[in-house]
């Protein structure tokens, strides 16, 4: 048997398990203290000191000294400081890599304490992504910063000085994009471009005087003998000559008369428009700027909003810095993802049921007291790790203090569950009476001057997307104002009869610009006070509206009824003129045979008429000369009768 | 590289136990097969140091069985694979997988189990299989591989310098 061992191969495994300890003992705990700074620095972006980190054999576990965690924004100050840390680790889990710490126990945290030296990070160029994000993420907090103090100021001078509520009508009419200016220009222009063609088309039609003219030519042409052939010859070339310009007369007539009936379609079809153009406009800016039940109806809003705001604003930056260091570790899941990449050659973990999972890092518990300025506040975290799903539970928090500035008796509640791909983070606030003093209000110079309130709030984050529900008590309220105006006295009156009101707020939507609302019996207090001065102020303000927008249509239509008054005489002219052009061009000019023809007729009839004159004669003559006869024949038989008696 | 081969040819011709050198095969053959960085290698470690084992043959045969282990490893995986995924271990399985102390042991993965039951199964066959030709080879073929011209050769060349240096030492 002896030959078989090897004694000194022994103490050679004893050598190297020793070594292997002794390296765990004095170079693990500067290891591990390079890898907290480096990696909690990343996190918060400021300094993490620790002045040092030892390893326990007896029991198992990490003893972190001197954690200060430097405020980004304010470098000479700690966010957090925490005097001595003792972790509580799982020896074997260790073994496989797993830090499982059972309790994690903080001494002598505070907050907000100052720094001897600057815990700003070195300044490193971000990359543009980065800087991109960050840019987006500034700009993100900025604009809900601005655009809930622009909305609060708004609203504020609103009620503040009604005169100065609304916008005067010049400046509403000079930023709106009207339909009264689109289609006014439209029909300038319109009005502009016709004008033109219509004079065009017109100075292309003779005047009276051409047509007096034309006339004049035409009966010189048409009338009289003609001479010779050469005369025929001439006046038929001269006939012909106007006869085009009667065609050209008569396009152009027709051309003007086209442009005018065109012109006149589109203008009235424009006139239509600019017409009831502000009519719509003065629906649309009616409604948008309005001083009715949308415009003021939240008084508690407007009165408490900036307070809750800004209390909010410090609770969303707490949970940023908080909800990230819960997310998944990316290098876990890249190291799953290395494994089922290909499990047939490099194996793969079968995981069986149990009630001892083994995340990579989880903190059992963490609790700790700590004493501030305000008061005591004792602080408890269960399950922190960045691998819920794996034990199954969500991290959970409470914080409780008996007395912390003004405030009794707070309680929160809160449960971050990152279980499913699903992130829901749940909170519940409570404090049973909080002392308000000297509080400045968003309008009117007032104040609450002193009131006792009861909060309870109950919200959760699910993806990013923010659901909050909250309501506060007030009692004991005492208002006052230094304000002169009618409003701030008004305001001032009838809240010395309120003494209790509750105000519910709730906040729905992206976590960084939910969409707030406040109600409160407040409201419909207040609301009776203003509503009269508001109904004659809208009015006011409509009825200007309404007179400049005319005035704005009629600057631009112009005297539109005299334009068309124009357009019909110059249409009707046309019409005439187009008639007697028509007229003259009937006119037909003789040829020369017909001339001569005409005139050999002329000459058969008077030579016909010649003859039948002499003939006449002729037969009247020997009428006569019957007649003498007749009358010499009786006279001889008269005498021959006498003669015979 | 060399020297670990001239070592293991001073074995072969040397004193040393048939038996030691078997034993470091066998125990090479479970570092060589499953995966370096677990539990029971510092086991293995602790028998090979302790033990009179021949540490030039486990470390060479360790190297050996490393290469091997990229032929065997896709096999180790399916009987792993199997063993864990059977419905009558599943029970067993299950309260193993309570003890944090056998989750160390890596138990419940494919390869890990699967190469640790191969290079058990193999550790007796090799053990005794190794012994014998080394036995076979002392008293039958190492006076005839002495004579072989390439071993004359080779006696000639730097490595057989290098092996004669630690023959002497």
């Amino acid at each position: 048997m002896k030959q078989w061992i090897r004694w000194p191969g022994l103490i050679g495994f004893i050598v190297v398990a020793g070594l292997l300890v002794a390296g765990w003992l004095f170079a693990a705990g500067p290891l591990m203290k390079m890898a907290l700074e480096s990696a909690g620095s990343k996190a918060v972006g400021a300094k993490v000191d620790i002045a040092s980190v030892d390893l326990t054999l007896n029991p198992v576990g990490v003893v972190i000294q001197g954690v200060q965690v430097a405020d980004a924004k304010s470098p000479m100050t700690n966010v957090v400081s925490i005097e001595r840390a003792v972790a509580d680790v799982a020896f074997v889990p260790l073994l496989l890599g797993k830090g499982i710490v059972e309790e994690l126990s903080l001494s002598g945290v505070a907050f907000g304490t100052a720094r001897s030296t600057s815990g700003a990070l070195p300044v490193e160029a971000p990359s543009e992504e980065v800087a991109e994000e960050k840019a987006a993420a500034q700009a993100s907090a900025d604009e809900t910063q601005e655009v809930a103090s622009k909305k609060a100021e708004a609203e504020s001078s609103a009620l503040d000085n009604m005169a100065q509520a609304l916008p005067s009508t010049d400046e509403v009419l000079a930023r709106e994009p009207l339909k009264t200016v689109e289609h006014g220009k439209a029909f300038k222009q319109s009005y502009q471009t016709h004008r033109a063609e219509i004079d065009q088309a017109i100075a292309n039609v003779p005047n009276a005087q051409a047509l007096k003219q034309y006339e004049t030519r035409l009966n010189a042409i048409i009338n009289g003998r003609f001479e010779s052939i050469e005369d025929f010859k001439q006046r038929k070339k001269e006939f012909d000559e106007l006869n085009k310009q009667f065609k050209q007369d008569k396009a152009a007539v027709a051309a003007a008369k086209k442009a005018i009936s065109v012109g006149k379609k589109e203008l009235n079809e424009k006139w239509k428009l600019l017409k009831d153009a502000p009519e719509s406009d003065y629906e649309q800016l009616k409604g948008k700027y309005s001083l009715d039940n949308q415009g003021i109806a939240n008084l508690s809003g407007l009165l408490f909003g900036g307070e809750s705001a800004q209390y909010a604003l410090q609770a969303l930056e707490i949970y940023e810095k908080i909800a990230p260091l819960l997310a998944s570790d990316e290098t876990a899941e890249e190291e799953l993802a290395e494994e089922d990449k290909d499990p047939a050659v490099h194996g793969r973990y079968v995981h069986f049921k149990t009630d001892r999972p083994l995340p990579n890092l989880w903190i059992k518990k963490v609790a700790f007291t700590s004493t501030m300025d305000q008061g005591d506040i004792a602080v408890s975290v269960n399950n922190i790790t960045d691998q819920q799903d794996v034990i199954a539970k969500p991290t959970t928090l409470v914080i409780r203090s008996a007395s912390f500035g003004a405030a009794q008796n707070i309680l929160l509640n809160g449960v971050m569950d990152r279980r499913q791909k699903q992130a829901v983070d749940r909170f519940d606030l409570q404090v049973d009476n909080y002392r308000v003093k000297k509080m400045d209000l968003g309008m009117a110079g007032l104040k609450l001057d002193s009131s006792q309130v009861a909060i309870n709030a109950k919200g959760s984050i699910t993806d990013g997307q923010l659901s909050l529900d909250g309501r506060a008590q007030f009692t004991q309220a005492k208002f006052s104002t230094k304000d002169r105006t009618l409003v701030a006295k008004e305001l001032n009156n009838a809240l010395t009869k309120i003494p209790s009101f509750d105000l519910n707020a709730d906040a729905n939507g992206p976590l960084r610009s939910p969409k707030v609302g406040f109600n409160s019996d407040l409201d419909e207090k207040l609301q009776a006070i203003f509503n009269q001065v508001i109904k004659d102020k809208q009015k006011a303000f409509e009825k200007e509206l309404k007179a400049k927008l005319k005035e704005q249509m009629l600057a631009y239509a112009g005297d539109y009824q005299g334009l068309l008054k124009e357009l019909g005489v110059a249409d009707g002219d046309m019409s005439k003129l187009d008639k007697k052009i028509t007229e003259l061009s009937r006119k037909k000019m003789a040829s020369f045979e017909d001339q001569k023809k005409r005139e050999a007729q002329e000459a058969a009839k008077k030579k016909e008429a010649e003859l039948k004159r002499k003939q006449k004669e002729k037969e009247e003559e020997l009428k006569r000369q019957q007649k003498e006869k007749q009358k010499e024949l009786e006279k001889q038989a008269k005498d021959k009768l006498k003669n015979l008696f | 590289m060399l020297d670990m081969l001239a070592k293991f040819l001073k074995i072969l011709n040397s004193d040393a136990a048939p038996g030691q050198i078997a034993l470091a095969f066998a125990f090479a053959l479970i570092v060589g097969l499953t995966p370096f960085f677990s539990f029971h290698n510092l086991i293995v470690l602790f028998f090979v140091l302790v033990l009179r084992v021949n540490l030039s043959a486990f470390f060479l045969a360790s190297a050996f069985f490393t290469l091997i282990a990229y032929l065997v490893d896709p096999f180790s995986v399916m009987i792993g694979e199997y063993l864990l995924m059977m419905p009558e271990l599943q029970t067993f399985w299950t309260d193993l997988y309570q003890s944090e102390l056998a989750r160390v042991s890596q138990f419940n993965h494919t390869l890990m189990l699967g190469s640790v039951v191969i290079a058990l199964a193999a550790f007796i066959p090799v053990l005794l299989l190794s012994r014998k030709l080394v036995m076979v080879y002392r008293i039958q073929f190492m006076a005839w591989f002495e004579k072989l011209r390439v071993v004359q050769w080779v006696k000639a060349s730097r490595f057989y310098k290098i092996y004669e240096a630690l023959a002497e030492e």
